[in-house]
C-alpha cells in the first residue's frame, strides 16, 4: 500500500501533467462558456416542464394551447398597438420582413416574443409527435445510412440481417411512447452534440491524453530517472510494475473523475437540465441527424450513467494499452508518440478495408472509434448494427488488453534488465 | 554461503561470462577487473537483474531466483550509475526505497537517521539531491543499500565520483560495515580493495582468473618486479623490451618499476610484487604481453 502511494504521489508531482490538467479544465469551462447563450432559452423549456409535464398527452397538449393562444393575443395587441397588424402565429410575426422587432419593441417585449415563439415551436411539434414520429422509417434511414458509407455485399447483408431488432425497438418506442416527452430541442438548442459530443469528447481525448502520459511516466519512471537497478533488485523486485499499473490505473481513474466532475458540475449549472433527469433519452426533441433513439429504454439520467461508466472502461482500456507499449519502450515520451500513431493507426485501418467485407464492420469495434463518436454511444446506428456495440467493443478490448497485461507482467518478470 | 555454479552470460550470440565458479561467505571480496571485464554483468547477476544463460546462483543451496524477495530482502546492493529523484531530499529517497524494501515506516523512521549520520549526511537531510555533490549522493547510495541490514552487500564502483578524502572515509565506512556479512566490491581501482578484501576475485577473458587473498595472488610475481633508475633519453628504449608498471620522476632521473621474467641484471633492485603489479600485468595489453 506505501509503495501504491509514493507512485501515485510521483504522477501529481509532474509539472506536465499538473499543467495539462488546468489547460484541459479551463478549455472545458471555456466550451461551456462558449455555448452559453442558449442557457435562457433551456431555462424557459425547464418551466414550460415545470408547467406543463413531460410527459406528452391531450391534457398537456390542451394546457399548453390555452396558454398559447391566451399569449398570441397579447402579443397581436401589442402588434396591433404598434404596428397596426396582427398575425396568426410567431413564426409568421418572425418571418415578416417589413420591420425589423428591435426598433419597435423594448427589450421586455422581445423577450416575451421569444418565450412565445418557444412556446409555439413545443406546442406545434407536439401537437404532431405522433405523427413525425411514425413518418420516421428505421429500415429506410438504415438503408440511406448504408447509401452514405458505401457498404455493400456480405457488410450491408449483415446489417440487413438486424432490421428485425431495428424494427422490434422502434415498435417498442412507439408503444411505450418514450418518445412523447418534452426535452431541449436537438434542432434548436443542440444539447446533446454539445454534452455528448462536444463536451465528452473533449473530456475523453483530454483523459486520454492524460492517461497515457500518466501511465508511460509512471510505469518508466525508474528507467527514466536511472533508478531502476535499485527499484527492482530491492524485497519488491519485478512485483513493482504490477503496483506502477495500479497507481497509474488510480491516477487515471482520479483526473477522469477531476476533470469529469468539474466539466459536469459547471456544464449543468449553466444549462437546467432540473425537469428532464427522468426524461427517456429516446424523446423525439432529442433526436438528431445521426441518431433519433436509444436502443435501450433509458432516461437521461440513466444514459448520462451509461456514457461516464463506458468513458471509465475506456480509460481503464487506454491505461492498459499503454502499459503494454511501456512494458517494451522504455522512453515516456516516446511511448506517447507511439500510442498517437497507434490511435490513428486503428483509426485509418477502417480505411483501406473493402466496404463489401465484413472486417470493415468490424474495423468500428474498436476504442478509437469509440471515443470519436461518444454522442452516438447506446443509439441505433446501421454501421454499429447490435444493441450490444459497446458491451462487445470493451468486452473484448478487455479480455484481449487483460491477456496482453499478463504476458507483460509475466515477461518483466523473467527479462535481463541490463 | 553464496554459491555462483558455473554461471555463464550471453547477450544475444555474445559470451560476456563463461563458467564462473565462485563461494562467498562473510568477508569482504573485491572484484577486480578491468572497464567491460563482466564485474557489473555478474554483479546483475547476483542482485536477480539479470539471469544467467547457464548455471545457478545458489544462497544456502537454494537458487536465488526461486527465494525471490527472500533473496532479495537479504541484499543490498548499489549500482554504479545509481539514479536518483533530484527533487526529493534524502529523508523521502530512502523512505521511498524501505517502501521497496518492505521496512515498515516505524523501523525506516528509525533507522534513516541513523544511517544519514553513518554516512555524514545529518545535515543535509531536508535538503534536495539535486543539488548534492557526487560524493554526497555516493554515500546517499551507500545508505539506501544499508537500509535493510542486508547479509549480502554488493558495492559495484562505488568510489566513483569521489575524491581522495571522501575515498578513504568510505573504506572505513566499508571496514565498519563488513561485519558478519558478505560484501562483494567490484571495482577497477586497486587501492579500493587493496586495505579491505579478504578475497580478491580476478575476471580475465570471460572467466575467473583468481579468487584468493591478495598475499597469494602477489606471490605469482614474486621475483618478478624490479625497480630501476635510469636517464630520461633511455626510458624510450626501455619500454620497448619491459612492461613498465609504473614511472616518476626521482632528481633529474626516472624511477621505473618493471616486471622482468628473464635475463635479469645485477643493478636491478627487485621489490615485492604489490596486488597492482598483479593487475597491470594481468590485463596489460596484447602488444605489451608479447614483450614481457
Amino acid at each position: 500500500m506505501r509503495v501504491l502511494l509514493y507512485e501515485i504521489r510521483k504522477a501529481f508531482h509532474s509539472p506536465i501533467i499538473l499543467g495539462l490538467l488546468g489547460v484541459f479544465i479551463a478549455f472545458n469551462f471555456f466550451l461551456i462558456y462558449e455555448n452559453s447563450f442558449i442557457k435562457d432559452d433551456l431555462r424557459k423549456v425547464n418551466q414550460f416542464a415545470d408547467k406543463y409535464g413531460t410527459e406528452i398527452n391531450d391534457e398537456m397538449l390542451d394546457k399548453m394551447k390555452q396558454d398559447y393562444e391566451a399569449q398570441m393575443k397579447k402579443v397581436n395587441e401589442k402588434t396591433n398597438e404598434v404596428l397596426s397588424k396582427t398575425y396568426e402565429s410567431m413564426d409568421e410575426f418572425y418571418s415578416d420582413q417589413s420591420f425589423y422587432p428591435a426598433d419597435h419593441f423594448n427589450e421586455k417585449e422581445l423577450l416575451l416574443f421569444n418565450e412565445i415563439a418557444l412556446l409555439e415551436y413545443y406546442y406545434f411539434t407536439s401537437l404532431h409527435l405522433e405523427e413525425s414520429f411514425q413518418n420516421i422509417d428505421p429500415i429506410a434511414i438504415a438503408e440511406l445510412e448504408i447509401k452514405q458509407y458505401g457498404i455493400s455485399g456480405q457488410a450491408a447483408e449483415l446489417i440487413r440481417s438486424q432490421y428485425g431488432k431495428f424494427t422490434e425497438r422502434y415498435q417498442e418506442v412507439l408503444e411505450n411512447k418514450e418518445y412523447k416527452h418534452l426535452f431541449p430541442s436537438q434542432r434548436v438548442f443542440e444539447t446533446h452534440l454539445l454534452l455528448f459530443k462536444k463536451m465528452f469528447k473533449a473530456i475523453l481525448i483530454e483523459s486520454l491524453i492524460l492517461t497515457v502520459l500518466v501511465t508511460a511516466y509512471i510505469i518508466n519512471f525508474e528507467f527514466d530517472k536511472g533508478t531502476y537497478l535499485i527499484a527492482y533488485s530491492s524485497k519488491r523486485g519485478r512485483g513493482l510494475w504490477g503496483d506502477k499499473l495500479r497507481a497509474a490505473l488510480i491516477i487515471n481513474v482520479l483526473l477522469f473523475t477531476f476533470i469529469l466532475v468539474l466539466g459536469l458540475i459547471a456544464y449543468f449549472s449553466v444549462f437546467s437540465y432540473k425537469e428532464f433527469w427522468h426524461v427517456p433519452i429516446s424523446s423525439f426533441f432529442n433526436a438528431g441527424k445521426e441518431w433519433f433513439m436509444s436502443w435501450w429504454n433509458l432516461s437521461f439520467i440513466e444514459y448520462l450513467t451509461s456514457c461516464i461508466l463506458l468513458a471509465y472502461v475506456l480509460t481503464i482500456l487506454f491505461t492498459m494499452m499503454t502499459a503494454i507499449l511501456a512494458r517494451y519502450v522504455r522512453n515516456s515520451y516516446l511511448v506517447f508518440f507511439i500510442f498517437l500513431c497507434l490511435f490513428g493507426v486503428i483509426f485509418a485501418n477502417q480505411g483501406i478495408i473493402p466496404r463489401s467485407n465484413i472486417a470493415f464492420l468490424l474495423g468500428y469495434f474498436t476504442p478509437v472509434n469509440l471515443v470519436l463518436n461518444s454522442f452516438v454511444w447506446f443509439m441505433h446506428r446501421a454501421v454499429t448494427f447490435t444493441p450490444y456495440f459497446e458491451v462487445i467493443t470493451v468486452g473484448v478490448w478487455f479480455v484481449i488488453l487483460l491477456l496482453g497485461i499478463l504476458f507483460c507482467a509475466r515477461s518483466f518478470r523473467k527479462c535481463d534488465l541490463k | 554461503m553464496l554459491t555462483v555454479n558455473s554461471v555463464s552470460k550471453d547477450f544475444g550470440n555474445f559470451p560476456v561470462l563463461q563458467d564462473i565458479q565462485l563461494e562467498f561467505s562473510n568477508g569482504v571480496y573485491g572484484l577486480l577487473a578491468p572497464n567491460g571485464a563482466g564485474k557489473t554483468t555478474l554483479i546483475k547477476m547476483l542482485t536477480t537483474l539479470l539471469f544467467p544463460t547457464k548455471g545457478e546462483i545458489l544462497y544456502e543451496g537454494q537458487t536465488i531466483f526461486s527465494m525471490g524477495e527472500r533473496y532479495r530482502d537479504l541484499i543490498g546492493y548499489l549500482p554504479q550509475n545509481f539514479g536518483y529523484y533530484k527533487n526529493y531530499n534524502p529523508n523521502q529517497y530512502l523512505q521511498y526505497l524501505a517502501a521497496l524494501k518492505g521496512i515498515s515506516k516505524q523501523a525506516a523512521n528509525e533507522k534513516i537517521p541513523q544511517l544519514l549520520k553513518l554516512v555524514a549526511l545529518e545535515d543535509a537531510i531536508k535538503k534536495k539531491m539535486g543539488k548534492f555533490s557526487g560524493g554526497m549522493i555516493q554515500r546517499v547510495g551507500i545508505a539506501q543499500a544499508m537500509l535493510n541490514d542486508p547479509k549480502i552487500l554488493i558495492l559495484d564502483e562505488p568510489t566513483a565520483g569521489l575524491d581522495p578524502k571522501e575515498r578513504v572515509r568510505f573504506r572505513n565506512l566499508l571496514s565498519d560495515l563488513a561485519r558478519d556479512r558478505i560484501v562483494i566490491l567490484s571495482t577497477h581501482i586497486v587501492s579500493d580493495v587493496e586495505s579491505i578484501a579478504n578475497e580478491i576475485i580476478m575476471i580475465k577473458d570471460k572467466r575467473v582468473l583468481y579468487k584468493d587473498s591478495i598475499q597469494s595472488i602477489c606471490q605469482q610475481l614474486d621475483g618478478k618486479v624490479y625497480e630501476i633508475e635510469m636517464d630520461f633519453d633511455q626510458v624510450k628504449a626501455f619500454r620497448k623490451n619491459f612492461l613498465s608498471l609504473s614511472e616518476r620522476q626521482d632528481n633529474g632521473r626516472m624511477n621505473i618499476r618493471f616486471i622482468a621474467e628473464e635475463n635479469i641484471r645485477p643493478e636491478w633492485k627487485r621489490v615485492k610484487p604489490t596486488l597492482e603489479d598483479v593487475f597491470l600485468y594481468q590485463y596489460q595489453d596484447k602488444e605489451v604481453e608479447q614483450k614481457v
